[in-house]
Formats: structure tokens, sequence, C-alpha cells
């Protein structure tokens, strides 16, 4: 009895009270976080992780974008297919994805901004340096935010449910003042040292850098300012930090592992392989899913994808329209060997970034730059133009065509501005196939109605794009049933 | 080529743990003849009476429970040959009772005393399990649902779940797949939750546990009682709005050991198969839809026709001139098999009137039909009771099992089964592989479906043991404290490897997953039973408390050498490794009453209040309460004069509330997630939010209105059970799809209604009950499932599955109602295509013979406005029907079920024009000009948005009826078995399971595989595991 009596007691004591407070154990809960500097240098590692995800890894990132152009003409297979033939509607699910992760990473951003309002625990050098990275990140996502859908609700702070009902659009040119202003914080906030430096995170010239190209957009449609000076002042100023090292001799070498973190990149999105979902997948990406794995030099022993950007003679025929560039050789492949070991010769692929090492499928150790010496030079270039300085143009063009084996252009060849649009974005076609960002370019000089028509003709689809709200992409489908916002 | 060796255990593990068993076996039966022997009775003016009982037709019945009356303790059981010798006083009444037979007392007046006993035609007052303790069924209120061990028995299945499909009204089972092991989807009165589990609770001999019912044998089940109201699953408070499961394993009772033997062996064949083309057929289509779709997509018909792109468009010369050098693979055949399966079941089982016990044993062996798939489970069990002091029971249930499963992916959607469907038949046996190569003209998209049965490995082993051992204390009469600690403890281990050759060269890899869930139960209850003339009241109180931790770990590596060795010493590249924890816990509360007047007037309330950890801290605890009420009008004296028409009638009434509290263990909290970076060449993790937090988040709570009506008639040879009930479900628990500018796309809150609300109809029926006996079973339901309120502002929500919009969930409609366009036939040729060209979605050039959409709105164009309800997948009446029929020794079931009014959808729809693999049978029929239009239902052979955009066309019609059992049983006359030695009866029986089945979807399971959730319902993606048909012959033995 005794015994049994002690069982009881046991038994009733097993199960005592205020024990349903469980946290949890693998996860951290958000009670609590952005306190300490290591969760703070945690939360804005989270950004990156937003960055690395949206302009890279996740395939909006250049559906919306290089397929949308006469860079390539996908299959019906994928979502860009519809969006190549312009036949896409607001219930497409890659705008919902690009719409939902963008702001995801957006919010990201404001956590982090708003936990630094309050915090009393961090160095100002600590919070210095978190501010200027979460202003740098949140306005780069803001950029393709307004390039991909335009007019859209703009998000400074964290939002509670209902404020995310009641929130409306806003204009093209007010996002574009919150994403300068953002970039010219950043500029300030942020260390001012050269990229190689401080490899893979922001520093005050990727800053001014993009603060540059955003200047140049808000030239372009829609807003079609006149602020080349502003552009001209920033781009200048990160040419002149980096210096003329970053402009690398070779055209081959900017794709190649042994100039990562060099100075060429202004800001580049870091990435390894073998490190479970961190490594670059934009090679294996754009090599042809039947590629016989290790038939090829370039080391894919682990064969291709059925999505990349797909690339006909025709499109090769209109990007490389002068013979001997350079940038066609290291650019492109023309053929492979396939799983049934035949010889294939008419599918051609991009073979950037084909350089160093890989783990896995889709895992290369080599970053991708998200900016390049190149880019900022030659938007520069454009900037001078507008601003009586044709000469210093003229200049940095040839350099760059000198570096791709390619002639000189004239005086001649740009002494109107429709001339000269076109011979840029004929070059800047070359220089960046398959960066994401002709798409963007052909919209900011209003020429993508223009210049796609033969392209979309070519393959039987040139009514489907008739006007500039084609520029944009619908909002998506699911958001509007929740917001009303359209 | 290299054959990889994915099998090395034989049977070896099996006979040692059999022998084992058997030790278990000896030591329970040696201790028992100890308690048998030293039993004395001692008493004075004893006389020895003995005898013989027999059936009314003479023949013995062995196993009668004979004791004197008043006291328990002096009993015996007739033997085989149905006798009897037992010393009683002299005057005292001896009773005699055998289940099925009426209990009959005799008075001790001679030394010899033959009886006869009577069978009895219905006892509807057997005792039913209600949850925390037992009740008469005739006090029973609410509406409880009981089949026992006989009506399950009749299939060859390994799970109980299987078991139970078909039998009870209300309750829809359904197979999600035919893979060997695979658990069924159940759910009792549809769906009442709209984002999380409508499956039902299940309570294993009291203990509710936090897995299914895989690792429980189904022959150690003697009740399984269904608590389909909310007023009987109210006691089960935050758990029971999907309904309660009560499983009641075999015990044994007071008297001779009964050995059993039960074993069977079946043959199992290919029950389903997929319509799809042939060699000649393919080649037509293939010519057909390349040119059609190159055409579609801009293409120079100038270029020749191989020379366009190569899996899409490009045509094979050989298609045309020389079509039989390809071979003509059936590959749905070529992956299958006939399988076998066995099963093999001893359990010992008897006792004292002091301690009773039953232990079992079971192995069951299961090949799949598909290659490489299979499911082996050791079982052992013992249930030991036993009154320590007439103050003091305490007992054990104590189950342990163990199960390989292996199941190479079958049914995933890229697995052998779909890829059999998809492969063409003019592919080569070992083409298709990375050894094998790639058919130019297909490329790799899908890979050859033996090899990828047989080189890709997914082996299941788990283990599982349940304890739970409980105390009953009488401290003063009529009052029961029972106090009980359990255990449930779940661990398995998944084994994967997938061969370079059958990952398109992408390299050899596998993954090691490992999970352990340990749950812990401590219950504590009050009994008080009080029995006056008129008045019987029977009081509940208890408080448990159950909480369960869960880890999980998980490493993957790449970078195999070769497949000689699959374990991850030999890979060279850990890609991935991590390993997670998880807990939570429950505290309750419970009481109830029971209370009965003169056995006319019953009433029953009961009250629980659960704390669970997993809501919000401001709305943590809940309190579900019920009540019900019942009328025996039967038992009113104005009833004697038809009691020979009406022998039972009752009326019942019942309203209760209860919750659902499967949401997830953190759901209230705001959660971070990992996310990485890499800076320089290290990566560096960070953290991110992931979920909104949410302190409010509570129960999503159902309350219950039943009304019921127990009838029967002519001495209850027809019983008949009708209940009515309307269970509006609130506060659901919604993934709210919020404003996504929040930076999140769902948050987890409180909002929305649904009602189900429905019949059910049980009639039983005892046809013929002469010596030829006849009876007949039937169930059926009817269910509406209605959304009432929905979100804030009540917005649809759009069901999302593989990121094709295909369902709606909206007030005034049932949830996840498939959403699409209507199809409207084709466009029958050029002049109809000018006329209505607006009638095509995307497709900015429809072509007579595409699809054509109805316009909805009107409006003379097709947009996403013209989406309409075009079905949903919850059938409008699903039955049940079983007829038994015996005479003299033989006994025949045959067992039916079906459902109609429902559709399932189909996705593979949407991938099946294209030639890059086999296409279904139907395209057969298609349009291939205006002369030749097919059956004008089946579009011209192209690839265009027009089929890759959700409309009817995907649906497909789930109502079906089918001879699901045949069984024929033989048991041995009892004077023949009488002279064989030990044996008191043999039966041997033979079935055959699925045998006739009446569909509308090639005999495939009619619950889709590919996505089965309460907002995306009956998703198939044309990979279903076939259903079987088995041939089964079997034999049990009692000793």
């Amino acid at each position: 009895m005794k015994n049994l009596t002690y069982l009881l007691i046991a038994l009733v004591l097993f199960s005592c009270n205020d024990k349903l407070d469980l946290s949890p154990e693998s996860n951290k809960n958000i009670e609590g976080f952005y306190k300490t500097p290591s969760q703070f240098y945690q939360a804005i590692m989270g950004c990156y992780d937003g960055i690395q995800n949206a302009m890279l890894k996740q395939n909006f990132s250049y559906m919306m974008s290089e397929s949308r152009s006469d860079n390539a003409w996908q299959q019906v297979d994928y979502d860009d297919g519809l969006i190549c033939r312009f036949t896409e509607n607001a219930e497409l699910p890659i705008l919902n994805t690009a719409w939902a992760n963008l702001y995801k990473y957006v919010a990201r951003c404001n956590y982090v901004l708003e936990s630094l309002n309050e915090n009393t625990t961090l160095t100002s050098d600590q919070k210095k340096q978190y501010e200027g990275e979460a202003r740098f990140l949140r306005a780069l996502f803001y950029f393709d935010l307004v390039r991909y859908f335009g007019s859209i609700p703009l998000v400074d702070k964290t939002l509670s449910i209902d404020e995310g009902y009641s929130l409306q659009k806003s204009s093209t040119e007010k996002i574009y003042d919150f994403i300068v202003s953002d970039l010219k914080q950043a500029t300030e906030l942020l260390p001012d040292v050269k990229p190689s430096a401080n490899p893979d995170r922001a520093t005050a010239l990727a800053a001014r850098g993009f603060l540059g190209k955003v200047y140049v957009f808000r030239c372009g449609y829609p807003l079609k300012k006149n602020e080349w000076n502003l552009a001209s002042t920033e781009l200048k100023a990160t040419l002149d930090g980096i210096g003329d090292s970053g402009f690398l001799a070779n055209y081959r070498d900017i794709f190649d592992i042994s100039y990562e973190n060099h100075d060429q990149a202004v800001f580049s999105i870091g990435c390894k392989s073998g490190s479970e979902g961190e490594g670059n997948p934009f090679p294996s990406r754009n090599t042809p899913n039947d590629i016989k794995a290790g038939t090829d030099s370039l080391m894919l022993q682990y064969g291709g994808s059925p999505m990349r950007v797909f690339l006909d003679d025709y499109i090769l025929g209109s990007l490389f329209d002068e013979p001997g560039d350079k940038r066609y050789t290291y650019s492109i492949q023309t053929k492979y060997i396939n799983t049934s070991l035949d010889t294939i010769k008419n599918q051609p692929f991009c073979r950037k970034y084909r350089s160093g090492t890989l783990a896995a499928n889709s895992d290369w150790d080599i970053d991708w730059i998200l900016l390049r010496y190149t880019d900022v030079y030659m938007l520069y270039a454009e900037a001078q133009y507008h601003q009586n300085g044709k000469d210093e143009t003229l200049t940095i063009l040839n350099r760059v065509r000198k570096r791709a084996g390619l002639t000189d252009l004239k005086a001649a060849d740009v002494d109107t501005e429709d001339k000269f649009v076109e011979i840029l974005l004929r070059e800047r076609r070359k220089e960046f196939c398959f960066e994401n960002q002709r798409w963007f370019d052909l919209v900011r000089t209003d020429k993508a109605l223009d210049l796609m028509k033969p392209f979309l003709a070519h393959y039987g689809s040139q009514s489907n794009f008739t006007n500039r709200d084609q520029y944009y992409y619908p909002i998506p489908q699911q958001e509007t049933d929740i917001t009303g916002v359209k | 080529m290299k054959k990889t060796n994915f099998r090395k255990e034989g049977l070896e593990k099996g006979h040692s743990t059999m022998s084992i068993f058997c030790l278990i076996f000896l030591f329970f039966l040696t201790k028992n003849n100890y308690v048998s022997a030293s039993q004395t009775v001692a008493d004075s003016e004893q006389v020895t009476v003995a005898g013989i009982v027999t059936e009314a037709t003479g023949i013995p019945l062995p196993g009668v429970t004979v004791f004197q009356k008043n006291k328990t303790t002096n009993g015996t059981v007739t033997d085989a040959n149905g006798k009897f010798s037992i010393d009683v006083p002299k005057g005292s009444t001896l009773s005699f009772s055998f289940i099925g037979f009426n209990t009959k007392e005799i008075v001790v007046t001679s030394e010899i005393i033959n009886v006869v006993l009577e069978e009895s035609i219905v006892n509807i007052d057997e005792v039913v399990s209600i949850g925390y303790g037992k009740l008469k069924s005739s006090q029973i209120s609410s509406s409880i649902a009981k089949v026992s061990s006989e009506d399950i028995s009749e299939r060859a299945v390994v799970r109980i779940d299987q078991a139970i499909q078909g039998k009870i009204a209300g309750v829809q089972v359904q197979e999600v797949s035919g893979s060997p092991g695979r658990s069924l989807s159940v759910q009792i009165r549809g769906a009442s939750s709209i984002n999380y589990s409508s499956s039902p609770l299940y309570v294993v001999d009291g203990y509710p546990i936090p897995g299914d019912l895989s690792s429980i044998n189904p022959s150690d089940i003697a009740t399984i009682e269904v608590l389909k109201d909310a007023a009987s699953a109210a006691i089960y408070g935050s758990r029971g709005s999907n309904g309660v499961i009560l499983i009641t394993t075999k015990s044994g009772k007071s008297g001779k050991c009964i050995i059993e033997f039960d074993s069977y062996y079946g043959i199992q064949k290919r029950f389903s198969k997929v319509d799809v083309m042939n060699r000649e057929d393919y080649i037509d289509y293939a010519i057909e839809e390349r040119t059609n779709s190159y055409i579609y997509s801009g293409g120079d018909l100038s270029v020749p026709e191989n020379k366009r792109h190569a899996y899409k468009y490009a045509i094979d010369p050989l298609w045309r001139t020389d079509p039989t050098s390809f071979p003509n693979n059936d590959w749905q055949l070529l992956i299958d098999r006939v399988a076998p399966m066995q099963s093999y079941t001893l359990s010992a089982s008897g006792g004292t009137d002091a301690s009773k016990y039953y232990i079992s044993s079971n192995y069951i062996d299961q090949q799949g039909i598909i290659i490489n798939s299979d499911y082996k489970r050791y079982s052992i069990r013992a249930n030991v009771e036993s009154q320590l002091k007439n103050w003091l029971t305490v007992g054990l249930n104590l189950s342990a099992s163990n199960s390989k499963r292996n199941d190479p992916n079958t049914d995933s959607s890229s697995g052998p089964i779909s890829r059999s469907i998809l492969m063409a038949p003019i592919v080569g046996l070992d083409q298709q592989t990375v050894e094998g190569g790639y058919y130019y003209y297909h490329a790799n998209f899908y890979l050859n479906p033996i090899h990828l049965a047989k080189e890709v490995l997914n082996q299941t082993k788990s283990n599982h043991l349940m304890s739970n051992f409980y105390a009953e204390i009488t401290p003063v009469k009529n009052l029961i404290f029972k106090a009980s600690l359990g255990t449930d403890i779940t661990s398995d281990k998944n084994q994967y490897y997938k061969t370079n050759n059958v990952n398109r060269g992408a390299g050899s890899y596998g993954n090691v997953a490992n999970d352990l869930t340990q749950n812990y139960l401590s219950e504590n209850t009050l009994t008080y039973n009080l029995n006056f003339d008129k008045w019987t009241l029977n009081l509940l109180g208890g408080y448990t408390y159950q909480e369960q931790t869960y880890e999980y770990s998980y490493l993957q590596k790449t970078g195999f050498p070769d497949d000689d060795i699959t374990t991850l010493n030999a890979g060279t590249v850990l890609s991935s490794g991590t390993s997670t924890a998880e807990k939570w816990n429950l505290m309750s509360y419970l009481a109830r009453a029971n209370v009965s007047y003169q056995n006319k007037y019953i009433f029953s309330a009961s009250i629980r209040r659960d704390g669970c950890s997993r809501f919000g801290k401001d709305n943590r605890w809940g309190v579900f309460p019920s009540a019900s009420a019942g009328w025996i009008i039967t038992e009113e004296p104005f009833m004697n004069t038809y009691k020979n028409i009406i022998s039972n009638l009752k009326l019942r009434a019942s309203y209760g509330t209860v919750g659902n509290n499967n949401i997830g263990n953190y759901s209230s909290i705001g959660l971070m997630e990992l996310t990485k970076y890499v800076i320089g060449s290290s990566a560096v993790g960070g953290y991110s939010p992931s979920t909104f937090s949410n302190s409010n988040l509570g129960w999503e709570k159902t309350s219950t209105t039943d009304v019921g009506l127990d009838l029967g008639f002519l001495k209850n040879r027809l019983n008949l059970t009708i209940d009515y009930y309307i269970a509006n479900t609130r506060d659901l628990l919604l993934q709210v799809p919020i404003p996504q500018v929040t930076g999140f796309s769902t948050a987890l809150q409180n909002i929305g209604k649904i009602q189900n609300r429905g019949y059910e109809i049980e009639l039983l029926t005892k046809n013929l009950v002469g010596k030829f006996k006849w009876t007949t079973s039937f169930n059926i339901a009817h269910n509406i499932n209605e959304v009432k309120e929905l979100g804030p502002d009540g917005s649809p929500i759009i069901g999302y599955s593989s990121d094709f919009p295909v369902t709606i969930t909206r007030i005034g409609d049932p949830i996840g109602s498939y959403y699409m366009f209507k199809t409207d036939g084709l466009f029958k040729n050029q002049e109809d295509v000018n006329q209505n060209k607006a009638m095509a979605y995307v497709s900015p050039k429809p072509q007579p013979g595409d699809l054509k959409y109805k316009d909805m709105t009107g409006d003379k164009e097709i947009t996403t406005e013209d989406k309409t309800i075009v079905g949903h997948n919850n059938p409008d009446f699903y039955w049940g029907l079983t007829n038994t029929f015996s005479y003299k020794g033989f006994d025949l079931s045959v067992f039916m079920d079906g459902q109609w009014g429902n559709k399932l959808l189909n996705l593979g729809k949407k991938e099946t024009t294209q030639s890059r693999g086999n296409v279904r049978g139907y395209w057969r029929n298609r349009w291939r000009s205006e002369n030749n239009p097919g059956n004008g239902k089946v579009p011209r052979a192209v690839t265009t948005e027009n089929l890759t955009t959700p409309s009817d066309w995907w649906l497909e019609n789930a109502a079906f009826w089918r001879v699901r059992t045949i069984n024929l049983g033989y048991t041995l006359p009892k004077e023949v078995i009488s002279k064989i030695k030990n044996i008191s009866s043999l039966k041997i029986y033979a079935g055959i399971d699925n045998v006739f089945m009446h569909d509308h979807y090639n005999h495939m399971s009619q619950t889709a595989t590919f996505s089965n959730s309460s907002i995306t319902p009956g998703i198939d993606y044309d990979s279903g595991y076939p259903l079987a048909q088995t041939f089964k012959l079997g034999i049990n033995v009692k000793f």
C-alpha cells in the first residue's frame, strides 16, 4: 500500500502546472531577436540572402527580364514562354513569385532599420554599417520592383496585416525618389573602400554606382527627367574610386573565377559551391538539359537544366551583328554532345560564368556580378553624351569595342541622339547579353516597341505587343484578389 | 551494366524475432497454468454437477462459461465436446453464457444438467466504449458507431483503416494509393477544417495516439467505436472536431486458455491500368502533334522534319519509313508483377477471474505489385490485467512492432508509375537512362520506369513501442480511481539512394533521415457508479497530461564513386545535413455524467477543459461542453402492445462542442528562418522573419447538433439507425492569404465558418434465420459541405496546385470546389473560329479543333472572370453493403461499396499532350479535321496554352461502385473437430479482394495521390499506385 501511494504521487507529480509555455527548439523566436550585434549581423545576412535569391537564384530574375527581351525565344513549357510571347496575364505564377519575394526581402530590410532605431547596445559604427547595408539592399529591391511593375505600393516600415490592406499604390516617381534617398544615405553610411576590400558586401562605391544607374533610369522612360549631371557625378565618382584597373583587358576574364572579388565587380553576389544551396546556378541553368555530362571541356560533369534562355541562329545573328566579336566567343557555346551522343549544332546557349568548380548540378563556386565596372563605365559614357561630352562617350565606347576586337566608331556614327541611342543599345546588348539588362534598357530608352517588332514578327507574335502598358507586368492577381490594388 | 543489389536481408531476422515471441508465449502460458492449479474451492455441502451444453440443433458448444451465480470466482468452461463439471453448493444457481447466445440460469437440483442454449437474435445491449469508460448501448444518446472484429476480419488487410472501409455510415475511408503499408485517408462527416488535417483522433485502449494506425495488427482488434457527433467526441475536447475512433484490442476472458492460429496466403495482381497508346497509335499521334505544335510555335515549315527542335517538333524519319523497327513496349506491364502476401497470427488468451491475458504475435509480408515495393511487419501484443486485492486491479497493455517498407517513390509525380504511363512504347527497355542513352526525339524528360523502380532505394524501417500501465483502486464501494501512465514511442529510419544512371547523369546521391517521436500520457480518473431501483448514475472526473517530443535528423551525400555501396560513408561530398526538434503538450480536466431513469430516459453531459502549448498565450485554454438525451419509447407501457412489431425505438438528440488543435507546434509564435549568404569564400548564416506572431491564436471549434433514431422491428430482425446532423465549425484556423506587401504571404488566424450537414442511415437485417442464414448490413451517408464565412472580408481563397489556380473556397460553396473554365466543345471549323475567336483563353489564334471555353459573363470574351465552379470532390453519397450467408459450416460474405457525385482533378492532363512521352488512349478519338472530328470532345493534337489552362477538361468523374470482397469460409463440424485432439475449431477460408469495379477512372483509387488537402482536394497526377486484385486462402485453428 505504501509503495502504491508513492506510485500515485509520482503519477500526479508527472503532470505539474505551468508547462504550457514552450518556446521553439529549432527556430529562433522573433521576440527577443534584433537585439545584439550578432543578431543584427544575422539579420543583415538575411537581407543579402534576399539579393542572392532575387537577382540570381530565383527564376524570375531572368524570366521577367532577359526572357522578355529580344535576346531569347522561350519554350511554352515554363512561365516565361508567355512572357516572351507577350501573352501573360495577372495570373501568371512567376509574377506573384517575384512580387511576394521582393516585398518579403523589403520587409527584411525594414525589420532591421526599425530595430536599429530602437537599439541602444550597438556601437555607432555598427549602426552605420547595418543601416547603410539595409538601405542599399532595400533600394535594389525597389529598383527591380519598379522596373517590373511600375507604380506599386511603397512600404517603408514593417506593416501590420491591416496596414497591408489599406496600402495604396505610389507613383513611379515616388518610388524612384525613395530609391534615390536610400542610396544617397547608403553612400554616406557605408565604408568607403574598394569592392575587392569588402567583397560581396555593399560599399559606398557600390551605392554610388547604383545611384548613378538609377539617375540614368530616371532620365529615361517613364520619368524622362534631366538628371544626366547627377548621374555623371555619381558614376564618375565610382569609376575614380575604383580606378582603371576595374576595366579588365580581356572580356573573358570578367567571367573567370580567377577575377572573382576583383575591383571589376562593383558589386557582386557571393556564391559558394558545396554549401547547401549557396552555389551559383547560372552556368548550369543556361546549359541544355540533354547535354552529356562530362563531355564538355568546361567542367559540366553534372549536366544542364531544362530552363534557360533559349537561343537560335536568328537571335545570335541580330545580337552579334559584327564579325570577329570576341564577346560572341566568350558568351556563346555553339555545339555540344547530347545524351544520345549526337553533336548538336543548332541549339547555341550562353556559357558565361562557366568557370571554377562545382559540387553538384547548379552549384558553382563563382560569384555573380550585379554591377560591373564596364556597366558603370558605359552608363557614364551615356550620361556624358547627353551633356555635350560626346568625345568622352566615343572614347569609352571604343575602348569597350576594342576589347571585344571590334573597330572604332566614328563621331559621325553618333552625331544624332537617335543614332547614338541605337548604337548604345546595340553595344550594351552585346556587352551585357544574358545578364538581365536588355529589357530594362529597351524600356528606359522607350525603344522596346520598335526594336522588338521584327523579332516578334520572326516568330509570328508581333500582334501581341502593341502598347506601352506592356512595358510593365500587371500586379499579380493573387495580390489584387486580396487588396483590390490593380 | 552494373546491378545494384538493395536487398540483402533475408528471413534470418524474422526467425530470431519469432523465437523470442514463442518464449514470451511460453512464459505466459506457464504462469497461467500455475494460477489455475492453485485455485481451490472449499465449501461445505458441495455437489459435483456435470452435463453437456448444446445448441438448439444438438451440436455441443465448447467454450461456454459456466459459473456459480453471485460467486463468480467459481466457474469453468465447457470442453471441446460441450461437457462441463463443476462443484457447487446444492440449491445454488448456475449461469451458462456464450457469445451470440442468450445466457441461461439453472438452479442446481440434480447432478446432471444438460443445457440447450438459444442463439440470441440481436444482442443490442452490448457494451460500447465511450472514451474514459464504457456504457451499455441502450444507454447511449449520442452518435456512436461500433464495428467488431467479426465485421472486419473478412478482408486481407495489413492496416485497420483498410478494414473499416465502407463499414460505417459517415466514415469515408479512401485509398490514397495501392502502395503496400501506405495509410488511407479517413474522414468522418466531411471536412471541417480548411487548412488542417481532417483526419480523426485515434485512441487505442484509451491512449490518444500521436500517429496513424500503421503499427497495429488488425487481428488484435476487438472493437472499433467511432464517436461521430460532437456530444460523444467532446470528452476528447480540443482534438475531437474530426471525430474520434476508439480502438479496443482484445483481452482475455476468464476460462480455458484459447490458442488461436490464423494464417493466409494471398496472390495480388494488377487491378487498375491506364489506357495509353500502342506503337502505331503513338507514332501516328506524335507526327501529328509535332507538326501542329511546330506550326503553332511559328516554326518554318521549310526546315526538314528531323531538323526541328529535337524533342518538341522534330520527327524521326523512321516513324514514317519503318515504324515496326521500334519496340512496342507496354511499360505498365513491365513494372508490375504478380505478388504474394502472407500473414501469420498466433495468439493466446484466457485467465481466471482474477487474472486475464491476451497475447499475440503477428508477421505480415506484403509484396507490392510494382517491382521493388513491399511491406513487412512483425508485431506483438500483451494485454494483461490482474486483480491483486479486492480493492486493487493493475494492468498493462504492451505492444511493439517492427516494420520495413520499400517503395522506390513509386507514386511520386515523377516516379516509376507515372513514367510507366508516360514512357512511349517505342523506347527500348534500357533506354532513357545515362547508360542506355536517351532517345534523341524524346530527350531526357522521362526516365526509364524499370530502372527508376530498380535503382532507387527508398526504405523506411519503423519501430513502435506502446505501453500503458494502469491501476484501478476501489477505496469505497462504487468508486473507482484509475491512474495510468503510458508511452508511445516511434522511431523511423529512412534510407534513400538514387543512382547516377537514373539521375540524368547529375551524380548518385544518398540520404538518411531519422526521426523519433516520444509521447507520454498520464491520466487520472475517478468514476462513481450508483444504481438505484429506477435510477442509474455514472459520474466521471479526471485530469490528464500528454506531451510529445519529435526529433528529426537528415544527412545527404553526393559524390559516390559508384553504386556498390549505398550507405553514406561511400559518398564524398556532404551536400546537406540538419537536425530539428519540436515539442507540444496538453493539459486537460474532464468530467461527465450519465443518468438513466427507468431505462427509459437517458441523459448525458460532459465537459473538458484543455490547455495546449500550441496556442497563443492569450488564448491557450478552451472549454468543450456537451449534452445529449435519449428516450427509449419501447420501454413505455403504452408500447407493450406493439412489442412484437417494434422491438426497439429510441430517439436521441445531442449537442456538443469540440476543437481542433492540429495547427503545428509553434504557429502562434513569430519564427525566424535560417537564411544564408556568402561573403568572400565562406557561407555565413543569417536569420529572417518567416511567420507572423499571433498571441490570440486559439481553437477551431465545431458545434454539432445531432438527432437520431434507433429502430428495431420484429424482435430486432430489422434494425435501422438514422442520424441527421448539422456541424458548424467556427474560428477556423485559416492560413489567410494576406497582402504580400507585408512581407508575408499568409498568416494563421481564427477566421471563418464551415458547415457540414447530412444524414446517415445504417440498416441491419436478418433476412433468414433458420439453418440457412442471411444477413444484410447496409450503410449510406450524405454530407453537404458549405463555407459560411471566410477571411476578414469574405473574399474567396484560390487553391493552387503545381502553381495552377484550380480550386476556390468561397462562401456558399463546398471547400476546395474546382474552379476553372468550362469547356464548350471544340472549334468545329474555320468559320467557327472566325465567329468565336474570343472563346479561347490566352492563345491568340485558335485553330479548328482547339478547345473552346464557355463565356460565363456574357461579355463575349474569355477572361479570368469566366471561371466557374465545375465540380467538387465531396461525394453526394457514399455507401457500403455487406451480405452474409451461412449454411451449416459454410459462410459467405459479399461486400460492396461505392460513391457518387464527386469529381477528381487529373493534373497530368496538362502534360500528356506532348509526344515526348506517351499519351492517354482518349487521344485516339481526337479531332483531326473538320470531316474527321473524332468524338467531338478531344481536341486536336497540339501543345498550346489552351491545353495547359485549367479547365473541366482536366476533371474526371470519381463515381464508382465495386464488389470489393467476396469471402467464403468453411468451419469443420464440431463432431468432426471433436475427434481431433486439442483442436476446438478449424476454419478454412478463401476470398477475393477487388472483385469487380464500375468506374470512370481506370479502376484507380478514386482518391487522388498528388494532393488531397481540404483546400485542394482530389488532385491526381497520373501517378497513383495501382490497386491490386487479391486472391487469398487461409486457415484458422483454435486449440
